[in-house]
């Protein structure tokens, strides 16, 4: 698992790179910090938060100005969502993996006047996903070992756990493996082609069967169920 | 390159060639209809049936015609084609546009922007509106805000998604930068 | 001797085959413009054309002399290629944008003919029929839509949005300089 973590950082400096922009004010990780402070929670939330965000910052997990509009929208949450909020929050940030999809879509939700608890089961389902994800493909070998080029590996996981929640979002059922698959397949097949290099995609693109994403869900939604 | 006041030439240009090209197709088509007319004449019944199908009720030839122009609108519509990228695109980044004559104001908001909107500009008040983003490759998800109502399914997306009860497209950003 | 358009189809009319034959001669290219807006691919274009003269030719005796030849000429071709458009797509799945190869390829490399090209022939049917009555044939709103059978309204909003989309595609292909 440490070897994970460290290949996470080492991949979160190669998503830097990848996707990040942002148009929009900018922000800086000082000014986010701010925003944590002016949060209705409670000292011992925040303080947790805190460390965090502020190393998410720092090693380009999470870019600032996302941050920054995630927490602006938070302060006109209810005291007991805001609370909750970094609740869900807290896990992402100290496990290692890349923010901005996940804070984006926290934003989304918002953005579409959902309510915080609804916002906040995606979060958890896509946070389960994220770990469930990173495990299964380590198990199967996966992921690039370390002293290769691991710049894209975390973007692999990311990439998997998203199109398995975007099915499940969706309404899709977590019995359908068929249909997950193709859908994973579908979209590594396009980062392939876009984003991401033929050596990392290629022997994923074997791998993924409904056997194997079946096991995935259902480690994630036992984690869930925990 | 051109301008979009050369537009209306181009495109009877565009319709000029295609039917200019036909020339070599349409050589002998009157020998081909007089000839098919000469053996139909003397053949009544085979004429006969083709004049009652001209017979059929008003309604039934309106009812057809709508049918045919909205399966057509419906099908055209999910046929559009997808992206070719030109490396003219790709020099001058990622296209968002919506075409809405009515519209007031229109936004795109998407996970490049942390879901806040940027605004398409119409200058011309053609009912076209554009914004071009430098964006860095990536798989980006969108939406469009026209009047403040969610549009999720923009006709030039890679795939949709949908979370919270609404979609929203997925642009795929290569490497040259245009999609 | 040139034979007028009234002369031509009174003849017709009487059963001169070689009289409407000329008329074949003189609208095929219009007829087949029409066709193929409607059904976007050369043969069936072709097939509609012919089948559109000859339904023409036998519903003649409906066809008030007083009226403009063209537009009447143009409902029946459009009414034939939108019927045939209809048993198509019961038939097969949606066609995509496919062309035979075309002769005329080699002089049209230029990347914005091609680009207009792909954008006007990529454009649904129900914006490519009225504009190609609009840009090529020179029709006016009302005669569009007595071809088309849809209200001059509705002949205004789609000449717009199809002309917005070609540029809209344009645009997107960078092949116009103006794009915001």
């Amino acid at each position: 698992m440490r070897g994970l973590g460290a290949l996470a950082l080492i991949a979160a400096l190669g998503l830097c790179a990848l996707g990040q922009v942002q148009y929009g004010p900018s922000a800086t990780p000082a000014q986010v910090l701010e925003l944590l402070e002016a949060l209705a929670a409670s000292p011992a939330m925040k303080w947790q938060t805190r460390g965090g965000l502020a190393a998410a910052m720092e090693d380009g997990r999470l870019t600032p100005q996302v941050a920054y509009a995630l927490f602006l929208k938070l302060q006109g949450l209810s005291p007991g969502d805001q609370e909750a909020a970094l609740q869900v929050l807290i896990e992402p940030l100290q496990g290692g993996y890349p923010l901005d999809r996940l804070f984006n879509e926290a934003l989304k939700g918002l953005r579409l006047s959902r309510p915080w608890p609804e916002v906040e089961g995606v979060i958890r389902l896509r946070v389960r996903l994220l770990k469930a994800t990173g495990q299964v493909l380590e198990r199967y070998g996966l992921l690039p070992q370390p002293g290769m080029r691991t710049d894209n590996g975390e973007r692999l996981v990311l990439e998997v756990a998203w199109a398995v929640g975007d099915h499940l979002v969706a309404g899709g059922s977590p019995a359908d493996t068929g249909g997950m698959s193709s859908l994973v397949k579908t979209r590594l097949a396009r980062l392939r082609e876009r984003v991401l290099p033929a050596w990392l995609v290629d022997p994923l693109l074997q791998a993924i069967s409904p056997a194997l994403l079946s096991e995935l869900v259902g480690l994630a939604l036992d984690q869930e169920r925990r | 390159m051109m301008w979009s006041r050369e537009l209306d030439e181009e495109i009877r240009e565009a319709f000029a060639r295609e039917i200019e090209a036909a020339g070599p197709r349409l050589e002998g088509l009157e020998g081909r209809v007089m000839a098919r007319l000469a053996a139909r004449s003397a053949r009544p019944s085979v004429w006969q049936r083709i004049k009652e199908g001209f017979t059929m009720p008003r309604w039934a030839w309106v009812g057809g015609v709508t049918l045919a122009l909205a399966l057509g609108f419906l099908l055209g519509r999910l046929m559009t084609p997808s992206s070719t990228p030109l490396s003219a695109y790709a020099q001058a980044g990622t296209l968002f546009a919506v075409v809405d004559p009515e519209a007031q104001s229109v936004a795109v908001v998407g996970d490049f922007s942390a879901w806040q909107p940027i605004p398409l500009s119409d200058p011309d008040g053609d009912g076209i509106w554009t914004v071009v983003l430098e964006l860095p490759p990536g798989r980006y998800e969108y939406a469009y805000v026209v009047d403040g109502n969610w549009i999720g399914q923009d006709p030039q997306a890679d795939e949709y998604v949908r979370s919270f009860g609404e979609y929203s497209s997925v642009r795929y950003v290569g490497t040259g930068g245009g999609v | 001797m040139i034979l007028g358009e009234l002369e031509l189809l009174q003849k017709s009319l009487a059963g001169d085959l070689e009289a409407w034959g000329e008329i074949v001669r003189r609208y095929k290219e219009a007829v087949y413009g029409v066709a193929l807006a409607i059904l976007r691919d050369r043969q069936d274009a072709e097939d509609a054309a012919q089948e559109a003269f000859i339904r023409a030719y036998e519903r003649l005796n409906h066809y008030d002399l007083s009226r403009k030849f063209s537009t009447w000429m143009l409902t029946v071709a459009a009414n034939v290629a939108k019927n045939m458009l209809r048993k198509r797509r019961r038939r097969d799945p949606p066609a995509k944008l496919h062309w035979a190869p075309d002769p005329a390829e080699a002089v049209w490399r230029e990347e914005v003919i091609r680009a207009v090209r792909e954008a006007v022939w990529s454009l649904p049917e129900a914006y490519r029929a009225p504009m190609i009555l609009r840009y090529w044939h020179e029709l006016d709103l009302a005669e569009i839509s007595q071809v088309l059978g849809v209200r001059p309204g509705t002949v205004k909003t789609r000449l717009h949005r199809g002309r917005a989309l070609v540029r809209a595609r344009l645009a997107e292909l960078g092949v116009i300089h103006d794009v915001v």
